[in-house]
This record gives structure tokens, sequence and C-alpha cells, in this order.
């Protein structure tokens, strides 16, 4: 049984204990054979995971139906192989792990489309089509848009390993060690990781001239990581 | 670490030196993501930083680039994925983990074109009387080509022809071939009554011979017929020959069979 004692963070303690204890009853009740029950309780879970899940799969994909999918398929198969899960373990980290191999099989399954489809026309509710947030004028919001679809081109130029360090660890706000965990990857190795993704999206970006364009104007030291 | 290196000369006009020099970018952005680990260069940029405002001032534009980062990236993420979006997501994924465990009906199936609405049944009798007529019809056509092979009409070219003696209508012709053969036999000079009942068809129907209408025949008289046999199988060969077009240089080279051939139309 997890207890908070083995939580990886200290702000992200109760939450991860949650889910591991109600993945923990889940796993109990389908070796007991009362599935009607587990999946009522693994709902539980999925009512928690949802959202950062689709966050996280959007940021690989960027095709809101295709998030929806991936999301569905993860949940189903995390329920599915929840037998197999050990308590030891976090819950959050165990299922973020199949969602990021899920989107990148994904993102490999498109690439190899791209090789003999035609490029069509995005689909409604795209990132790139998406309105701008929080630009009341039509200049801004086109430049929001603008900035968004460099940035995202950037972190899609990123390789597997280097696209999945940014962003668990930088967009997601997840600390090293988790991340290292999802990935099966030393820390320090995931930190190099980071760092070169990071290096790289601002080479990407100055060279079209999004940094330039960020507004600054706070202070520095601030942002400084203990 | 031990203290007493920091009182060493040189180690102390290293620290020094180092917390002098500007900062790289990729110092700062290390510094920025914390994914260095050396703590005591870390401890050195920040004393560089808290000394050099040019430096600060380069951190704090380092540090909000990245800090913009995550928010854009995510910038689209709430207006993509409203509340009812992600509502009717997990109202799909709980819908299959029931199909998953069978609480759930399964899925029901529409008729294609008319949605919700069951096809009618083909009517049984229909089902059965269709394939029954076409055996019957197929019956009937083995039985009937049958019976056309078994008995095969006498031709009218053949009759009219041959037709002056009734030893020529007992003839089986079974083929035009045949019924030229006929009329070529009728008019051969050497016409006996032995060749008129002849069949090219290698059927030798033997009448008796005059003088020896009741007893057994020769063997001269088998091998004359063999012999007329012969001849009139080769004859059938050339009449037939003629037909085909690749032979038609052949034939020209026989003027004999060809003439025959003409004669006899």
């Amino acid at each position: 049984m997890t207890t908070t004692s083995t939580a990886a963070t200290g702000d992200d303690v109760r939450p991860v204990a949650v889910e591991t204890r109600l993945a923990a009853e889940v796993k109990r009740l389908l070796a007991d054979d009362q599935r009607a029950r587990a999946a009522e309780r693994f709902g539980e879970i999925v009512d928690r995971q949802q959202r950062r899940a689709s966050r996280i799969a959007y940021h690989y994909l960027r095709d809101p139906a295709e998030v929806d999918e991936v999301v569905q398929d993860a949940f189903l198969k995390a329920f599915l192989h929840l037998p197999s899960f050990r308590e030891d373990l976090f819950f959050q980290l165990w299922f973020t792990r199949i969602l990021v191999n899920a989107c990148l099989d994904r993102l490999k399954a498109r690439t190899r489309r791209a090789r003999w489809l035609v490029q069509s026309e995005p689909r409604e509710g795209m990132a790139d089509n998406g309105p701008a947030s929080h630009e009341p004028s039509p200049e801004a919001a086109l430049l929001a848009t603008e900035r968004r679809a460099q940035l995202e081109s950037a972190v899609d130029r990123l390789p597997a390993r280097q696209r999945t360090a940014v962003i668990l660890s930088h967009f997601e706000g997840r600390p090293a060690r988790e991340v290292s965990t999802i990935m099966g990857l030393n820390e320090s190795t995931v930190r190099v990781h980071l760092f070169r993704a990071v290096r790289k999206l601002r080479g990407f970006l100055n060279r079209e001239g999004w940094m330039e364009r960020t507004p600054l104007g706070h202070d520095g030291r601030s942002q400084r990581h203990a | 670490m031990n203290p007493r290196r920091w009182f060493q000369p040189w180690t102390f006009m290293r620290a020094r030196w180092a917390e002098r020099r500007h900062l790289s970018d990729n110092w700062m952005l290390a510094l920025a993501l914390s994914t260095s680990n050396a703590r005591r260069s870390d401890r050195t940029a920040e004393r560089h930083l808290d000394a050099c405002p040019d430096c600060e001032r380069r951190y704090g534009q380092v540090a909000a680039q990245l800090d913009s980062l995550p928010a854009g990236a995510s910038a689209n993420f709430d207006q993509v994925f409203t509340p009812a979006r992600l509502q009717t997501q997990r109202a799909r994924i709980r819908r299959r983990l029931d199909m998953l465990v069978g609480t759930a009906p399964p899925a029901r199936l529409l008729g294609f074109p008319f949605a919700g609405r069951s096809l009618p049944r083909v009517r049984f009798l229909t089902d059965r009387w269709m394939p029954a007529a076409l055996a019957a019809a197929l019956l009937l056509g083995i039985t009937a080509g049958q019976l056309i092979h078994l008995h095969p009409f006498n031709a009218e070219a053949g009759r009219t022809v041959s037709g002056q003696t009734d030893d020529a209508d007992r003839q089986d012709s079974s083929t035009v071939v045949t019924s030229v053969a006929s009329q070529e036999l009728a008019s051969a000079p050497e016409s006996s009554p032995v060749l008129n009942d002849l069949d090219m068809t290698g059927t030798v129907e033997l009448p008796p011979l005059p003088g020896d209408e009741a007893g057994p025949r020769t063997l001269d008289t088998f091998a004359r017929l063999m012999r007329d046999d012969e001849f009139f199988g080769d004859l059938d060969l050339a009449l037939t020959s003629t037909q085909v077009s690749e032979l038609a240089s052949i034939d020209a080279l026989t003027p004999r069979v060809r003439d025959l051939t003409i004669n006899i139309r």
C-alpha cells in the first residue's frame, strides 16, 4: 500500500497517494472478480487524471480528436493492466508512462501516414485555428496565433526523448525525479535532455524572432530556482 | 569539501576569476532550468549575477523566455478542451469501461440504408423455389443434350442427295462432312452397294455381296473393303483440310484433290 511517505515531491503527496490507493483498491476488486465495482472505482481515477492527461497529450498531438482517442485508450489500457500494477509505484507516474508511449506511437503513425498522404486542411479546433487567448485586437490575436504555431513547430522538431523531457518537466512542471521514472532514465540524463531541448528550442525560436517579441519586465532573480 | 583548499592561493584566484567572468547563455539556461549538477558553479554564477547588472538583465530575459514557453504551449488548451468536452470524454471512457466489464449492453447495429428499421425478410418459398427452378432447368438441358447426342438429326442435304436409294436412308451420317462424302460415293465411278453403305465416321456396315448373300465373307472381300475405307478416309481428310486456310498453299500443290472438291461441289 502506497503511503504519503513514499511520495516523490512534497507538494504532490496527497493527490498521488489518493490515486495510488484507488488503483490498489481497483486491483484488489479485479482480483476478486468484481469487475463492475472495479470499473466504478476506476472512474474516480479517470475524473482526477483526465484533465492532466489531456493536457499532456495535447502537447504532443495538437489535435483534439486524436487527444480524445489517445486519452481514452490510455485509460482503458491502464485498467486492463492494473493487475500488473506495482503498488510501490505511483499510479500517476505509471499512467503517464502509458500515456506518453501512446502519444509517441500515435506520432510515429502520423509520420508514416504523412509519407503517403497529401496534407489536408487542419481540423476544426486544432491549435492553428484556435482563437488567441486574452487578446482583444485582431492583430494581437494574429500575433499570438503565429507565436503559438512557431512554438509548436519548434517543439515538434525536437527528438522524442527531449520532447518528453521538456513537456513533462518544463511545461507540466514535474520534478526531474518523476520524469526520470516516467521515461525510465537516469535523473541526470533527464536533466541533460531537458537542457538540450530548451537550448534547441531557444535556437529555433530565436531564428524566427520569437524571443525578441517575448514581453519582458519581470525580475530575473526571482525566477532562479533554488 | 576541504575548507583548507580555499586558502590556497591558486584556488582562490581561480574562483575569483570565475566570478568576474560573464555568464554564457548556456550557463544561464542551465541555471534557470536548474539542470546543472554542479552546485559550486551555480553558487559562482549567483555571485556573479549579484555583482554584474548586465548579466542580471540577460538572465531576466532568459527566465522570461523560459516562463513564456509553457504558457504559449498550453494557451489554447482551455479553449479547445472545455468542461463540456471533458465531460463527454469522461462519459465515453466510462461507457467503454462498462462495455469492457460487461455491464453495458452491446452496441446496436443499424441496418443500411434504413437506419433504425430492420430490413424485410425474404420469403422462405422464394428462397426455396429459385434454386429448385435453376436445378430443374439445368437437368432438362443436360437431358436434352444427351438425347440430341444419341439421336442426331439427319441432315437434309445428305438426305436429298443420297435419298435415291433406300440404303442411303439407312446411313447414320451425323456430320455434314459425312453427307458430302456420301455425295462423292454416289458419284464415284467405282461405286458399289458396299460403298454406299460406308460411314465416314469409321463404322462400316457390310451388306451382302452379289453371289455371296448367305455365305461368310472372304479375306479378299475384307481387304478390298479396307482399301476402299482407306481411300475414302484419305478423301475425307483432303476435303476437310481445304477448310483450313493455313493449308491453302499445300492444297495449291495438289490440283487433283482440289479438282475433285470442285467437282463434288
